[in-house]
């Protein structure tokens, strides 16, 4: 399964009603008629930790194989946009 | 340049085919060979500057120069291209002299390419212009001072890289201002689009992807554009753009989406799985991470903590990583480890030891809870329920200690209980689950189930009384009641209670929905006395039920239930069962059949003792293939070999090139002991039956013929998929006529488990468990020890009697072997609705 909480976008301490609001949020943006698979993804993410004790049980028992996109957000979630240096985007232009 | 081995400028042409010089110098040109076309159109121009002896100069001179800047010899390359424009009069400007300039780092000499010579100022190209924007923006001031100063190249020069500087130091506000300065036809205009994109690229990618879509590809700007259009892209995609940017671009992404630069390494190793197009192994992703782990965030550690099952070996360098793990955690790892490689024992010690571990913690007992519930599901499965012992219950019970709060693990146990027909632990449940959900409908049906299991009638309609108050559309809940009712009545009427009986019969027609219902009604208000009253209500039910069949299987059944003598009831009842049942009549008698329960079949025996030979006659009735099939089938279900006979046979007769007749007509004949009571002729029917089901894509119908045709238990379960057909034909024509032989043979094939578990299913418990316990756990001696056993019963039951006669005629088997037990009911669509309740 797709790490849910990267499929709704939420924190590991999010509370079932921010967990809630983030799945209505995302099936108002991918109804079935228009993202069959969004949505899909999006439902099984919600029922697998939608409350306290199903959030506990993913904790405790997924084991399921990774993705890329798994495993780029693992690496990526610490990161803020920054602006690039001068020096660099300068030896950009400059160079070629 | 070495000019050792400089090849001959001019080549000898043939002798046969003499050609003009200016024809060869063309035809050394249109080869390639530009060094030695620019000699020969040199030594043409020494005799007459024609325009056209130019043109292919200048061609000479631009094919060497892309030679040499091919091979990275661009200072030469720009020599030659520099007497091209000189020798040829061409511009020097044109072409890919610019980019070579560039590339060299000759930013004054590309600069000086605007410079105003004379009349030419008028007409500074514009193009060139703009592609020495980039280049404009990072020579130094001396080299744009060499420009006229009304060039946009200098004047708007200021305002670009004030934008530049705004863009780096993400002051939005003082970048929109210098933007503002610099007009739309100015070299740099692609800078207003491009830098506010790059600062929008990590916030508002489609803001940004706005912007970028706005700016030419391969303008000036076209590096940082073509970042800004790679990280713009969504998901992994961005990645794959990753790999496409140059060493300097790449860093400016990088930098751009936050990556510090100790991550940049273990980004471009993700890209890299990311083109292979196919998910990574889990065991690669833990290597990647634990490779790389300084700096990685929490999540990093967080997913290879997931992948651990996979890399169980790696814990301890995970920890050394990421920290250590509870003894707990490291349980579970360890647990699911074992689950994954499927040693479902290891898995089950580890997941007991994380329980035992995590209820001693007081903050856990949810976790020991939830993994006392997973570890029920992984040993006893989700749908066959019967596979449990004691300690798999006594899982879910200390879980419900840990956690009382889960429903559903309530509901789970009263059905187990309840399954288990062990009642006084199903009603304990019971309470339990009340006592936390008084008012939930669900587990008050529950709780109305099991005191109907246990004859608590009047327990029953009150807790359903109760359900109703809160559900009152609920039909089950109406139909359970008016049942009750029913049953409380019949146990009145054993009791010899008529009085009693009949206020429960009053009390259940209030409940009782259907007519066929409530003719059971009134035949029990018959059963109930002996009078003439009671039979002429009696003959009065028989007469709604049909007064023939169904009304006989009626009377017999009840009065069993009463405890009346069924055959005396049947008299005074008096149903017509001469002459043949109409098919009607026998297919609801089979759908009374499929809805008595399992824990009635002493009771069906009886009433079928009665009723089989009516039954028997109505075989040749006039039933559609789908219906025969299910009257079959429930036969089949209940063990009734003669009835399940001559349907089949009628059956096959009718439709003789169905194979699921053919199935059911031998399994009637010979039972799961066909393999060895079928005649050679019979084998040979079958084996064309399985042909025909493996055509039609009958997969129900094939393994069963599979399994009919092994030795009892040889191709039963899961491992009849492992033969394919070849294989299959070839074991059965090889096998043994001795049964010693067989039972050696399947030993040598599936090792003496295999044995073991045929035995298994073949032997009752007594016969079993001595040789069991007499082999001491020795599994080898064990299977020796039933093979005796086995070939011992079979020589008991005249095996030469099953065994094919040399003559190939019919054998007469004298003892019915053993049927199957009851399995899943046929999958059949035909049947689907038909005996629906």
């Amino acid at each position: 399964m797709i790490d849910p909480y990267r499929v709704l976008g939420v924190d590991l301490s999010a509370s079932d009603e921010a967990i809630r609001a983030a799945y209505l949020s995302a099936i108002r943006e991918s109804p079935p008629e228009r993202d069959r698979e969004r949505f899909e993804s999006v439902r099984t993410a919600y029922e697998a930790i939608s409350d306290h004790r199903r959030r506990l049980a993913h904790a405790l028992f997924d084991h399921s194989p990774p993705t890329i996109d798994d495993l780029l957000s693992a690496v990526s979630s610490d990161l803020a946009p920054q602006p690039p240096t001068e020096r660099r985007l300068l030896r950009l232009l400059g160079a070629k | 340049m070495s000019r050792k081995h400089r090849p001959p400028l001019s080549r000898p042409t043939p002798a046969a085919t003499p050609v003009s010089p200016e024809t060869h110098a063309r035809q050394v040109l249109e080869a390639g060979h530009y060094r030695e076309a620019v000699e020969l159109y040199k030594n043409l121009l020494k005799q007459e500057r024609r325009s056209e002896w130019l043109d292919g100069l200048a061609a000479g001179y631009a094919g060497r120069a892309r030679e040499l800047a091919n091979k990275g010899m661009l200072q030469e390359a720009l020599v030659v291209w520099r007497n091209r424009s000189s020798l040829c009069g061409k511009l020097l400007a044109e072409g890919p002299y610019l980019d070579w300039l560039l590339r060299t780092g000759a930013h004054d000499a590309a600069l000086r390419l605007l410079t105003p010579i004379g009349d030419a100022a008028a007409t500074v190209d514009a193009d060139l212009e703009t592609r020495l924007a980039a280049v404009a923006l990072t020579a130094p001031d001396s080299a744009l001072a060499q420009l006229a100063a009304e060039s946009p190249l200098r004047r708007h020069r200021a305002a670009a890289q004030a934008a530049i500087a705004a863009c780096c130091r993400a002051d939005l506000a003082d970048l929109d201002e210098q933007l503002r300065g610099i007009p739309f036809r100015s070299p740099y205009r692609d800078l207003r689009f491009i830098l506010k994109a790059l600062l929008l690229v990590g916030n508002d990618a489609a803001q940004a992807t706005g912007l970028i879509a706005r700016v030419t590809v391969d303008g000036p700007f076209e590096r940082l554009a073509a970042v800004v259009r790679a990280g713009v892209l969504p998901g992994r995609r961005w990645l794959l753009a990753l790999l496409d940017l140059d060493e300097e671009s790449r860093h400016l992404l990088l930098e751009i989406k936050g990556y510090p630069e100790n991550r940049r390494p273990l980004l471009l190793e993700v890209a890299e799985l990311a083109r292979t197009g196919v998910a990574p192994t889990p065991t690669r992703v833990v290597d990647l991470l634990l490779h790389r782990n300084r700096g990685l965030p929490v999540t990093a550690a967080r997913l290879c903590r997931r992948l651990l099952p996979y890399a169980e070996k790696r814990l301890a360098e995970y920890q050394n990583a990421f920290g250590p793990l509870g003894e707990a955690e490291t349980a579970c790892i360890l647990a699911l480890a074992a689950e994954v490689r499927r040693a479902i024992e290891s898995s089950e010690s580890h997941w007991l030891r994380a329980a035992r571990l995590f209820s001693t913690v007081e903050e856990a007992p949810l976790q020991a809870a939830l993994i006392l519930r997973h570890l029920f599901d992984l040993i006893v499965g989700h749908e066959d329920a019967a596979d449990y012992d004691d300690e798999c219950t006594t899982w879910l019970k200390r879980s419900l200690e840990l956690d009382p709060d889960d429903r559903a693990t309530h509901l789970k146990l009263i059905r187990l209980h309840r399954q288990g027909q062990d009642l006084k632990a199903a009603r304990a449940s019971v309470e339990t689950a009340l006592a936390r959900f008084a008012n939930d409908p669900a587990v008050l049906l529950e709780a109305v189930e099991t005191a109907l299991a246990g004859n608590a009638f009047k327990k029953a309609v009150t807790l359903a009384k109760r359900l109703l108050d809160l559900d009152p559309i609920n039909s089950k809940v109406r139909a359970l009641i008016g049942q009750a009712h029913l049953s409380h009545a019949r146990k009145q009427i054993r009791l010899h209670r008529p009085e009693a009986a009949g206020k429960e019969l009053d009390l259940a027609d209030e409940w009782l929905a259907t007519a066929n219902e409530r003719s059971v009604s009134k035949l029990l208000r018959g059963l109930s006395a002996t009078d003439a009253p009671a039979t002429v209500r009696l003959r009065e039910a028989v007469d709604e039920l049909g007064g023939k069949l169904l009304a006989a299987w009626h009377v017999l059944l009840e009065s069993i239930r009463v405890g009346s003598q069924p055959a005396g009831e049947l008299r005074r009842a008096a149903p017509n069962l001469s002459g043949m049942p109409v098919p009607r009549e026998v297919l609801n008698v089979m759908h009374a059949i499929n809805a008595l329960g399992k824990n009635e079949s002493k009771a069906l025996r009886t009433v079928l003792d009665t009723l089989r030979a009516p039954l028997k006659r109505g075989a040749a009735g006039d039933f559609s293939e789908s219906e025969r099939i299910s009257i079959c089938e429930t036969l089949l279900l209940r063990e009734e070999q003669g009835l399940l006979q001559a349907y089949a046979n009628a059956g096959l007769q009718r439709w003789p090139e169905r194979p699921v007749f053919v199935y059911l007509a031998t399994f009637a004949k010979h039972g799961k002991g066909a393999f060895f009571a079928m005649s050679e002729r019979e084998r040979q029917t079958l084996e064309a039956a399985l042909k025909k089901a493996l055509e039609d894509g009958d997969q129900r119908t094939v393994l069963r013929i599979r399994d009919l045709m092994g030795p009892p238990g040889f191709f039963s379960g899961e491992d009849s998929d492992d033969f394919d057909d070849d294989d299959f034909g070839d074991s059965v024509d090889d096998l043994p006529a001795n049964p010693r032989d067989v039972f050696e043979l399947l030993m040598s094939m599936g090792g003496h488990n295999e044995v073991i578990r045929m035995a298994r299913e073949v032997l009752p418990d007594s016969k079993f468990r001595p040789l069991e316990r007499a082999a001491g756990g020795n599994r080898k001696k064990l299977a020796e020890m039933l093979i005796e056993l086995l070939v011992e019963s079979l020589a008991n039951l005249d095996l030469s009697s099953f065994l094919a006669p040399p003559s190939g005629g019919s054998p007469v088997p004298k003892p019915k072997p053993h049927p199957p037990a009851p399995k899943q009911a046929v999958q059949d669509d035909r049947q689907k609705g038909l005996f629906d309740d």
